[in-house]
C-alpha cells in the first residue's frame, strides 16, 4: 500500500510519516509529503498512491477541491480527512466528495493507526 | 452481521427437502412398476384371448373336416371347407408354436401381435400334451391343405383322428386358457398389492411431511412470537427513543415508547423523518444532517470514522409540549448503519436526550470561570493595603454580627420587621460602599446580591417574620468569604505583619479615586478626582470610619447622579471629564464650634428640584399637592430618606434609596452640620462641619 500525505504544516507531515514508519503501518510505502492539493495531485500522477491523509485547510489548492481532482484521477483511492475544522459542514462536503473519512486534530498515535487501518479496511 | 449462508438453509429444511424427494422418487418407482405389470397385463390378456380361439379353432377344425367329408360323398363344391381347413390349421399350429417359444401370430383382429411364450409349468405340461396330439393330426391333415391332392381314405383318417381327440384337445386349450388367466390374475393381484402399498406409502409419507411442515411452522411461529414479545419489551423499557429509518427518510413501523416524548412528536410509521427535523433544528444543521445520512446510506464512507461530525450531538432544539408551547432540550440522534446480507438497508437511529448532560458541562465551565475570578479576586486583594484589609473584614464581620443580632431579636410586629430590614438595609450597604472603596468587588458584589433581597423584603406590602427566613443565607455567604480572605491572609507572607488599622490619607484619596473611577466606567462617564485628607490622620478612628462611610456614599452619588455623560458634558460645554473634589479642612476658625470641615464638590447636574419631586411623585409617598406645599430645599432634603431614588431600575451603585439615609445616620452620630449648595447644570457642594 502506498501513502500520500498532504498537510501545509511540517509537523503534521513529520508526525504522519512517524507513525506510519514506527507503527504496525509499517508495510505502508509512503510515497510523498505534499504541502498543498497541487502538490497531491503532482504526486499522485507519479506515483499512484492507494491511501491519502488530506488536510482541509491548505494554501493555493484547499483540501475539497484536490478530493475532488484525485478521485477524478482515481476512483478507488482511500482518502482520510485529518483537520482541525470544526465545522462539520466543511468536512462533511469533504466526505461528499470522495473521503471516507475524518480524523479530528490533534489526534493520538492509536486513533490515526485505528483510523488508517479502517480506512483500509 | 453475518450473511445467511445457503448450505445452512438447506440444513434448517433438510428434512423436509429429503422427505419430499423420498416422495418423488418412490412416486416414480411404484409408477414404472405399473408401467411394466400393466404391460405384462396386456400381454397376457392376448395369450388368454389366442388361448380362447385355439380351443374355437380345434372345433372348428373338427366342424370343417366334417363339413368336407360330408361335401365329397354327395360330390358337392368342396372349396370353402378345404379352405376353412386350412385356415383353422394354419392359426391353430402358428399359435401353438408361439405359445411354446414364443413369436408373432395373427390376432383377432387379422393383425400381427406379439405372443409370449408359456411360462408356467402348468403351462408347459398342457403344451406338451396339446402338442403330442397335435402332430399326429398335423401330419393327417397335411394332404388336405389348400393346393394338394388328397384321397378319401385321407381325409376319412383325418375325420377319424379329429372326432377322436378333439374334445381332449379342447379340453387341452381350455385349461390352457385357465392357466394363462390365473397368472394374469396372480399379475393382476400383484399390481394391486403394489398400487396399495405405493399408496399407503404415500400417504405417511405425506402425513410426515406435513407433521415435520407443521412442527416446524409452530416452532417458527414460536420464536417469532417470543423475538416480537422481547422487541416489543425492549422497545417499551429503554429510555433511549429507538428508531429504524430508511434511504427514503421514512419512519420504520416499530419505535421505542420513550421516543415520541423525548421528540415531543407524535411518530407516524412510514412519515417524513425530514418534515419533523426541519422543524426543530436550524437550516444549517438540517442540511448537514441529510448530507450525513446519504453519506451513511452510501457505501463510500467508514461508518466508524465519521461518527464525530454528525451534526445531531448534544443539538440544541425546540420540542412541543403536550399542552401548547416548547421547550428548548438537547438532543444527540446517533445513526448506525443496519446491514442485511451485505446491503444497507436502514438507520438505527438513537435519540439520547442529553439536556442534563449539556447544563452540568455549562455549569462545569461557569463554575471554572467562577473559580478563576474568585482567584482573581482573592489576588487582587493584595493590591488592599493589609491593615486596611483587616479593619475591613473587622468592621465588615462586626457588622454582620449585629445584624444577626437583630434578626435573632427583633419584635413580632409588621413594623419591627419593616424597621429592621431597612437598618439592615442602611448596613449592607454602608458595607458595600467601603467595598468598592476599596475595589474588593467580591464583597461588593455579594452585599449587591444582599441588598437585591432586602429591596425585594422592603418593597412587600405585607410582611411576615416567615419573610425574614431568606435573609441568614446571604448572611453565611459573607461569613464564609470572611473567613476565606482570612485564611488567604494566614497564608501569605505578606500579611504577617498585620497590625490595627493605621491612619493613612493617601491610601483613602486612592481608594475614593478608585471607587469613582470604576462607577463612572461602569455608567460610560468620565471622572477625574482631586483630594486632600492629609487630616484625617487626627481624627479618632469613631469618628475618622463614619466620615470614611459618608465620603464613599457621597462619591458614589456624586459619580452616579452628578456628573452628566460625556455627550451632554460636551452639548453643555462642559469638559468632557467631570471633577470630583473632596477635602478635609479644618473649621476651628470659624468658632462655631465645630473642628473640621468635610466639603465634597462635583461639576456636574446639580441637584434639581423638579427631578426630585417627579420621583418622590413615583414612589407613590407623597402626593403632588403635598410637594408643590414644600419649599425647594425640603424637597432636596427628601433625598435623605430612605428608599427614595431618582434612579427606575436599581444597579450596583444606585437605585436602593439607602445610600443617602447611611449619610443621614452617620451625620446624626456625628453631631454634624450639612450644607448643600447646587446649581442646575453647574455643580453640587456638600459641606459637613462635625466636632471631635
Amino acid at each position: 500500500m502506498r501513502l500520500l500525505v498532504v498537510d501545509d504544516s511540517n509537523i503534521i507531515r513529520s508526525r504522519i510519516a512517524r507513525i506510519a514508519l514506527y507503527s504496525e503501518l509499517s508495510h505502508l510505502k509512503i510515497v510523498g509529503l505534499a504541502r498543498n492539493g497541487r502538490e497531491a495531485i503532482d504526486i499522485c500522477w507519479r506515483h499512484s498512491p492507494d491511501l491519502v491523509t488530506m488536510d482541509l485547510t491548505m494554501p493555493h489548492m484547499d483540501g475539497i477541491d484536490c478530493i475532488e481532482r484525485l478521485i477524478d484521477l482515481d476512483a478507488t483511492l482511500n482518502i482520510l480527512v485529518i483537520s482541525a475544522l470544526n465545522d462539520k459542514a466543511t468536512a462533511i462536503e469533504a466526505l461528499k466528495r470522495g473521503a471516507r473519512g475524518f480524523l479530528h486534530k490533534p489526534f493520538t498515535d492509536e486513533q490515526l493507526v485505528e483510523a488508517l487501518l479502517e480506512i483500509m479496511r | 452481521m453475518n450473511p445467511v449462508k445457503t448450505s445452512s438453509y438447506l440444513g434448517k429444511y433438510r428434512e423436509i427437502v429429503l422427505a419430499v424427494a423420498f416422495f418423488l422418487v418412490f412416486d416414480l418407482a411404484v409408477l414404472g412398476l405399473n408401467f411394466y405389470i400393466s404391460f405384462q397385463i396386456a400381454a397376457d390378456a392376448v395369450s388368454i384371448n389366442l388361448a380362447g380361439r385355439q380351443r374355437m379353432l380345434s372345433q372348428r377344425m373338427t366342424k370343417a373336416l366334417l363339413g368336407l367329408q360330408q361335401a365329397s360323398s354327395k360330390g358337392l363344391m368342396i372349396d370353402a371347407g378345404l379352405k376353412e381347413v386350412d385356415t383353422t390349421f394354419g392359426l391353430f399350429d402358428a399359435t401353438l408354436r408361439s405359445f411354446e417359444l414364443g413369436g408373432q401370430v395373427t390376432g383377432g383382429d387379422g393383425k400381427p401381435v406379439m405372443l409370449e411364450r408359456v411360462t408356467t409349468t402348468a403351462g408347459h405340461e398342457l403344451i406338451r400334451q396339446a402338442k403330442a396330439l397335435w402332430e399326429p393330426f398335423k401330419g393327417l391333415l397335411l394332404p388336405l391343405h389348400s393346393g394338394v391332392e388328397y384321397t378319401p381314405q385321407q381325409l376319412d383318417a383325418a375325420v377319424q383322428y379329429a372326432v377322436a381327440n378333439n374334445l381332449t384337445l379342447l379340453k387341452l386349450m381350455n385349461n390352457l386358457t385357465t392357466d394363462l388367466e390365473q397368472t394374469a390374475a396372480l399379475k393382476a393381484d400383484r399390481l394391486r398389492l403394489v398400487q396399495t402399498t405405493g399408496i399407503v406409502l404415500a400417504l405417511l409419507n405425506f402425513m410426515f411431511i406435513l407433521f415435520k411442515f407443521i412442527r416446524r411452522l409452530r416452532a417458527t411461529d414460536r420464536k417469532a412470537e417470543m423475538a416480537q414479545k422481547e422487541t416489543t419489551e425492549i422497545l417499551d423499557t429503554v429510555k433511549e427513543g429507538l428508531f429504524l429509518l430508511d434511504a427514503e427518510f421514512r419512519f420504520g413501523s416499530q419505535y421505542s415508547a420513550s421516543l415520541t416524548s423525548i421528540l415531543g412528536n407524535p411518530i407516524i410509521p412510514g412519515s417524513d423523518f425530514r418534515a419533523m427535523l426541519q422543524a426543530m433544528v436550524a437550516p444549517t444543521v438540517y442540511t448537514a444532517t441529510i448530507d450525513y445520512i446519504n453519506l451513511l446510506f452510501g457505501d463510500r464512507v467508514r461508518e466508524n470514522l465519521v461518527q464525530e461530525l454528525n451534526p445531531l450531538t448534544a443539538v440544541e432544539v425546540q420540542v412541543p409540549r403536550p399542552h401548547g408551547g416548547v421547550v428548548q432540550r438537547f438532543l444527540t440522534l446517533q445513526f448506525n448503519r443496519v446491514v442485511i446480507d451485505g446491503r444497507i438497508s436502514h438507520l438505527l437511529v438513537t435519540v439520547f436526550d442529553v439536556t442534563k448532560q449539556v447544563e452540568l458541562e455549562a455549569a462545569l465551565v461557569d463554575a471554572k470561570k467562577k473559580v478563576k475570578a474568585e482567584v482573581n479576586i482573592l489576588l487582587g486583594l493584595l493590591d488592599v493595603e493589609p491593615a486596611t484589609l483587616n479593619y475591613f473584614l473587622n468592621k465588615t464581620e462586626q457588622g454582620l454580627l449585629e445584624i444577626n443580632e437583630q434578626l435573632r431579636s427583633v419584635g413580632n410586629t409588621r413594623h419591627d420587621y419593616r424597621q429592621m430590614v431597612a437598618a439592615i438595609f442602611r448596613q449592607i450597604h454602608a458595607l458595600k460602599g467601603d467595598a468598592a472603596a476599596l475595589g474588593l468587588t467580591m464583597f461588593e458584589e455579594l452585599a449587591q446580591q444582599f441588598e437585591a433581597t432586602l429591596a425585594v423584603l422592603r418593597d412587600k406590602q405585607e410582611l411576615s417574620g416567615d419573610d425574614l427566613i431568606s435573609l441568614p443565607l446571604p448572611l453565611d455567604e459573607f461569613f464564609d468569604r470572611i473567613g476565606m480572605v482570612r485564611d488567604l491572609i494566614s497564608r501569605l507572607a505578606s500579611y504577617h505583619d498585620v497590625l490595627a488599622p493605621e491612619d493613612n490619607p493617601a491610601a483613602l484619596s486612592e481608594d475614593l479615586k478608585k471607587l469613582a473611577l470604576r462607577i463612572a466606567r461602569d455608567h460610560g462617564k468620565e471622572v477625574e478626582v482631586s483630594s486632600n485628607l492629609q487630616l484625617i490622620k487626627q481624627l479618632p478612628s469613631p469618628t475618622r470610619e463614619k466620615l470614611k462611610t459618608i465620603a464613599v456614599q457621597l462619591m458614589r452619588n456624586a459619580v452616579v447622579h452628578g456628573i452628566e455623560p460625556v455627550t451632554e458634558r460636551i452639548e453643555l460645554a462642559k469638559p468632557a471629564a467631570g471633577h470630583i473634589s473632596v477635602a478635609l479642612k479644618s473649621a476651628n476658625e470659624d468658632g462655631d464650634g465645630y473642628d473640621y470641615e468635610f466639603v465634597l464638590r462635583d461639576d456636574g447636574r446639580g441637584l434639581i428640584p423638579r427631578r426630585i419631586r417627579a420621583a418622590l411623585v413615583q414612589t407613590a409617598r407623597y402626593s403632588q399637592t403635598h410637594l408643590d406645599e414644600l419649599s425647594d430645599v425640603q424637597v432636596i432634603m427628601k433625598i435623605f430618606e430612605p428608599g427614595f431614588s431618582t434612579f427606575t431600575k436599581a444597579n450596583r451603585d444606585a437605585g436602593h434609596g439607602v445610600g443617602m439615609d447611611v449619610v443621614k445616620e452617620k451625620l446624626q452620630q456625628l453631631g454634624a452640620h450639612l450644607q448643600i449648595v447646587t446649581r442646575e447644570d453647574d455643580y453640587t457642594q456638600f459641606s459637613i462641619r462635625f466636632a471631635v
